[in-house]
């Protein structure tokens, strides 16, 4: 019996074996490189001469002395809030694919809006960036059509903002479509018929019985969407490097260019705003995590 | 009478006119880029929507000569990182499903709170840690880094995977004597089959696609991935637009061939993952 017991319980400890790998690679590739980073976010670092202890002086100069992070956190409230009047677009497309009475015709929707999906994101970025171009691109003829000369958007202080929130338009992301397509057609048939018999129109039933009842999905996916753009600077960096004068800079990039910009290399610094960021980001895991419970 | 069908017809038919302007709207920047890469400068300028009537081939033959080492390098990076992620996935979503460990709850928590830490933040940290590991400048420093944040959602897909086959499956094995190695080999491997795929195609098309970290790690011009070789090519063609956009469809090709052969699996496994969670 006991030694039954004891082999069962050796079973126990030889089955770590199988998720050690994971462990070992979560911890050293992540778990390290967080810890690394939040202590060196107290340390003027530049990995070669520079390594001090300054306590909270780079978080302190982040809030108070850097004229460029109020700047980028603006910058990412408005970039946040377009993010989620584009992802409405992705909601309506889904639902008026479902509209589509013809089974052929919906399927084929379904593949044309799911494919591009499938195209590396930096062509879509770069494609944009030739569709900008002042004089030869795309938007330069159609406003040459009106008589008007387009300006360089991404070089305006003025428009680049909205230059790059209107790349992809009209933003239909491949995996949002689906995943709202997907819930929209597990709604119960029943619970619409029922509300269009009670008299209301196809918007009130949309807006007031199948969108409450996909709320779950929608959320998942705003929240996913928020956390990938408090992250993003991809497309910042490869379009205009923050510029002009910082009117396109969001925190991600901040961090980028304090570490690896020419001549800068405060690593330190730079970790700090990586910790910032991942303070927020947390945040707004945790209160959706806490509203969830309470659904 | 006419009246009101006439209304029918029109408000049945307004989705798909809506829609069939997002289609054209969505398309219309891929077919710009195919049209231009058959293009020279001339052409671009004179003819920027249309067909070119002499279309000239040979910009892809030139893409191809200066992209061909950095889609070498992509097809060696990338698949490596899938297979590292589905092992080491497979494995632990098997554990964490179907066998006995100590203190089970608490080292999954634990997972799921690693899925919470954002890779993108940990950049510099990465940086310094494979800097301080000399694998700059090296697949590993790509590689392995990149196994560690695909493994993390892998393994909770495939933990709900297993979670979705009968315990009875594998006692029955059990009792019939079977060792526990003879059971991953011969029965959890080959049940685990469309978790791989998924896993595969998820894994590859995230980690393709990934610019930054690749941008950072790999510094010397015969390393480079291609989104990274892409964005150095728009330094060095700066006007050739034709060889540019020659280079962005052939880098297209692979992946939305593969998209299209797998269409099923990927669209599956994606809403799988988002119901689960």
């Amino acid at each position: 019996m006991k030694i039954q017991k004891l082999k069962k319980n050796n079973r126990k400890y030889y089955n770590l074996l199988y998720i050690l790998p994971l462990f070992a690679f979560m911890v050293a590739f992540m778990l390290m490189p967080f810890i690394t980073g939040i202590v060196k976010s107290f340390y003027r670092y530049d990995a070669v001469s520079v390594n001090e202890f300054i306590g909270f002086q780079n978080y302190i100069d982040l809030f108070t002395k850097d004229s460029k992070f109020p700047i980028a956190l603006k910058n990412m409230v408005f970039l946040l809030c377009a993010m989620v009047f584009c992802f409405g677009f992705s909601v309506m497309a889904a639902k008026l694919t479902l509209m589509v009475k013809n089974k052929k015709k919906q399927y084929l929707f379904r593949v044309l809006f799911f494919l591009p999906m499938a195209l590396p994101s930096i062509v879509v970025v770069m494609m944009w960036k030739f569709l900008y171009y002042p004089e030869i691109g795309a938007f330069a003829h159609i406003f040459r059509w009106f008589g008007a000369t387009f300006p360089n958007v991404l070089g305006t202080e003025k428009y680049v903002l909205w230059a790059i929130v209107l790349i992809g338009f009209p933003w239909i992301s491949g995996f949002n479509y689906i995943i709202v397509t997907s819930a929209l057609q597990s709604v119960d048939i029943g619970v619409i018929e029922s509300a269009q018999i009670d008299g209301a129109g196809a918007l009130k039933t949309f807006f007031k019985v199948e969108l409450p009842l996909i709320s779950p999905q929608i959320k998942t996916l705003l929240t996913l969407g928020v956390i990938g753009q408090i992250q993003e600077y991809e497309r910042f960096l490869l379009l205009t490097n923050g510029g002009p004068n910082n009117a396109s800079l969001v925190p991600g990039l901040h961090m980028y260019k304090m570490a690896f910009s020419s001549g800068n290399s405060q690593y330190g610094y730079a970790c700090a705003i990586a910790v910032v960021l991942f303070i927020i980001t947390l945040i707004i895991s945790l209160i959706v995590m806490k509203r969830k419970k309470e659904d | 009478m006419k009246n009101k069908k006439l209304k029918r017809v029109k408000s049945t038919h307004i989705p798909e006119i809506i829609l069939l302007i997002f289609v054209v709207l969505t398309i219309a920047p891929i077919y710009i880029m195919i049209v231009t890469s058959l293009k020279d400068q001339n052409q671009i300028v004179t003819n920027f929507w249309g067909i070119p009537t002499m279309p000239h081939w040979e910009n892809y033959s030139k893409a191809w000569s200066v992209i061909r080492k950095y889609v070498l390098n992509s097809f060696i990076i990338t698949p490596s990182i899938c297979v590292g992620v589905i092992m080491i996935s497979v494995f632990a979503g098997y554990a964490f499903a179907k066998l006995e460990l100590p203190a089970k709850e608490l080292l999954f928590t634990i997972v799921l709170m690693f899925q919470m830490i954002p890779v993108g933040l940990l950049l510099i940290p990465m940086y310094l840690n494979i800097l301080s590991l000399h694998l700059n400048d090296t697949y590993w420093g790509v590689i392995l880094p990149g196994i560690a944040g695909g493994s993390i959602v892998a393994t909770v897909l495939s933990r709900s995977f297993f979670e979705g086959i009968p315990d009875s499956v594998f006692e029955a094995a059990r009792i019939d004597g079977a060792k526990e190695l003879v059971i991953v080999l011969r029965m959890v491997m080959p049940l685990s089959l469309p978790i791989m795929g998924t896993i595969f195609l998820q894994t590859f098309f995230s980690k393709f696609n990934e610019f930054m970290w690749p941008f950072i790690v790999l510094s010397s011009d015969k390393m480079r991935t291609i989104p990274v070789g892409l964005n150095q090519l728009a330094g060095q063609y700066g006007v050739d637009y034709g060889l540019q956009m020659a280079a962005y469809c052939i880098v297209s090709i692979p992946l939305i061939a593969l998209i299209v052969c797998t269409m099923k699996i990927y669209i599956g496994g994606v809403t799988v993952g988002a119901v689960k969670e």
